[in-house]
């Protein structure tokens, strides 16, 4: 008995379906529904009726289809992450206000407005945030593939026929350029996780295939070079292989040579060592490498608990790569350490989400991006503490960013949209 | 036997549970057997089973894959998990609380027998 060309039935399922907000679930719940009936209206005619009245019976036993729809919506609401959203609206408002006090109080070597552009990049991110935020994030994986093959082309022709800027391969598409090595770790994340998602680990020959990934961009790095792209991407990539089950000797088989290649690259040229251990000891050379520590360090000791106003001129750089040590300068100690454990408590409940996702992609996919957010955020607030060696990282939805800011609203679009599926396990299953 | 809505669903759950621990069963043959257990008592619309199950499926009660019948139909069978059963465990022991409960406030009333319930 196939039933799902038959009108009452169609209109049947319609109706239980209007009442069901989410329509990821829609196909499935109607499947189900209509294998019920089916069995039914068979048993109804074996017991002698006619097929019409069958299905007239059955549809009355299914009962009200608007209250089975309210029930079913009930169990499949969609969800909406408010304390995401509660923390971007802060550290967004936090940033822009920041850059206010940068602007109108001219503490920048040169005339950029970084107050009204970031204002502008925000509203476009929002914008952004919202439309991603309610596609069905499943339709990634399909084209997991072609983004890392794209990614990697773009890259590699960037790298042989791009443009230098500030030591970086650049490639120009219009009037944008667009910094390659720099968006890669979003790209690659996205990419990654769409092909971890069920891996087998127990495959010899796929495991090949993971270093593969895995290497490609590692030696794309060092030949950019970006460092920190490669912190980035190697974090991200740690924690895919993590929440895709991998063992934990495959997981130290896979770092273990890129670390010795680091090691390698580093022995090979004694500069890149000077430049990364410099801010230990930035006294040795304090008119050249140690100069910007020694400026962080000074601004940073001098803060005091309430600030010393808009006064830092020391520091370059204060809307992006320092701008935590500006905010620590300027309003104290006291607001660092807010915005320090506002941070903290942002990713303690991104993670917390990762774990609740049910669907596998879905947690590696939000896992992945949370992770370049907490990497960029820790590394840029040690690096502004003089803990940490000085390498291009502004800190997410507070730094002046440009099309920065616009991909991290864009992850949360993504996140909001996992969020709002999280507990529907009825997803991908048929 | 007209018997409670309310009483109805709360223990639609229960029963549905208790069911699964014997076998992974699908939407209709849990609704036949419930039915054949209960004598016919509990004739509920079908339709509100499924919601009962997806929740029971969304909190990790329940797990479910999809399996074709010999006549090629689909059918989404549910399947117990350690969580439904500890689950089962508590919520049977709350059930037989309130039945003593009902049963020692009305044990000391003489009723009517009532007559066996037919099928409907």
């Amino acid at each position: 008995m196939n039933l799902y060309q038959n009108q009452n039935v169609v209109n049947y399922l319609d109706k239980v379906c209007a009442q069901v907000k989410c329509k990821e679930v829609h196909y499935v719940i109607k499947t189900e529904l209509l294998s019920h009936l089916e069995e039914r209206v068979e048993e109804f005619i074996a017991k002698g009726l006619a097929e019409n009245e069958a299905i007239e019976q059955a549809t009355k036993h299914m009962g009200d289809p608007i209250s089975v729809g309210i029930q079913l919506h009930n169990t499949h609401k969609p969800k909406i992450d408010w304390k995401l959203i509660f923390f971007a609206t802060l550290f967004l408002g936090f940033g822009l206000f920041t850059l206010y006090t940068i602007q109108f109080n001219d503490l920048l070597r040169y005339d950029l407005r970084v107050f009204y552009n970031s204002a502008l990049y925000v509203l476009f991110g929002a914008v952004i945030l919202v439309l991603l935020s309610n596609l069905d994030y499943r339709k990634y994986q399909k084209i997991s593939s072609y983004i890392y093959i794209v990614t990697i082309a773009i890259w590699v022709f960037a790298l042989i026929f791009g443009r230098l800027e500030a030591g970086l391969p650049y490639i120009i598409i219009g009037p944008f350029s667009v910094n390659i090595a720099g968006i890669s770790p979003y790209l690659l994340t996205i990419a990654l996780a769409g092909l971890l998602t069920k891996h087998d680990w127990n495959n010899r020959k796929s495991l090949l295939i993971i270093w593969a990934l895995f290497l490609i961009p590692v030696i794309l790095y060092l030949a950019s070079p970006c460092f920190s792209g490669l912190l980035l991407f190697t974090s991200a990539f740690g924690v895919l292989l993590y929440l895709s089950r991998a063992k934990l000797y495959q997981i130290a088989l896979t770092f273990i040579l890129p670390i010795i290649m680091a090691v390698l690259a580093v022995l090979s040229q004694p500069y890149r060592m000077e430049r990364f251990t410099i801010f230990l000891n930035p006294e040795v050379d304090p008119g050249g490498a140690g100069y910007l520590y020694i400026q962080i360090t000074e601004a940073v000791k001098a803060a005091g608990y309430f600030g010393q106003g808009f006064n830092l001129s020391a520091v370059p750089e204060l809307h992006t790569d320092f701008v935590f040590t500006y905010v620590v300068y300027t309003f104290g100690w006291l607001a660092g350490i807010l915005l320090f454990f506002a941070a903290m408590a942002f990713f303690i409940h991104l993670f917390k989400v990762v774990k609740e996702v049910r669907n596998q992609y879905g947690s590696l996919l939000i896992g992945g991006l949370a992770t370049l957010l907490l990497v960029q955020s820790f590394w840029h607030i040690f690096m502004n503490l003089g803990c940490l060696p000085i390498t291009g990282m502004s800190l997410p939805f507070i730094s002046y960013g440009g099309s920065q800011v616009v991909v991290q609203m864009l992850i949360l679009g993504i996140i909001l949209s996992v969020y709002r599926l999280k507990d529907i396990v009825l997803l991908n299953k048929i | 036997m007209k018997v409670n809505k309310e009483l109805v669903k709360g223990s639609t759950a229960i029963m549905v549970l208790s069911l699964l621990t014997r076998d992974a069963m699908y939407g209709y043959q849990i609704i036949k057997e419930i039915d054949k257990q209960s004598g016919g008592v509990f004739v509920f619309k079908e339709g509100t089973l499924y919601p009962i199950l997806h929740a029971l499926e969304s909190e990790g009660s329940v797990e479910s894959y999809w399996l074709e019948s010999d006549k090629g139909r689909r059918r989404k069978y549910y399947q117990i998990t350690q969580q439904g059963n500890d689950q089962l465990k508590e919520k049977g022991a709350e059930w037989n609380q309130f039945k003593n409960a009902v049963d020692q406030v009305i044990g000391g009333i003489k009723f009517e027998p009532v007559p066996k319930p037919k099928c409907s």
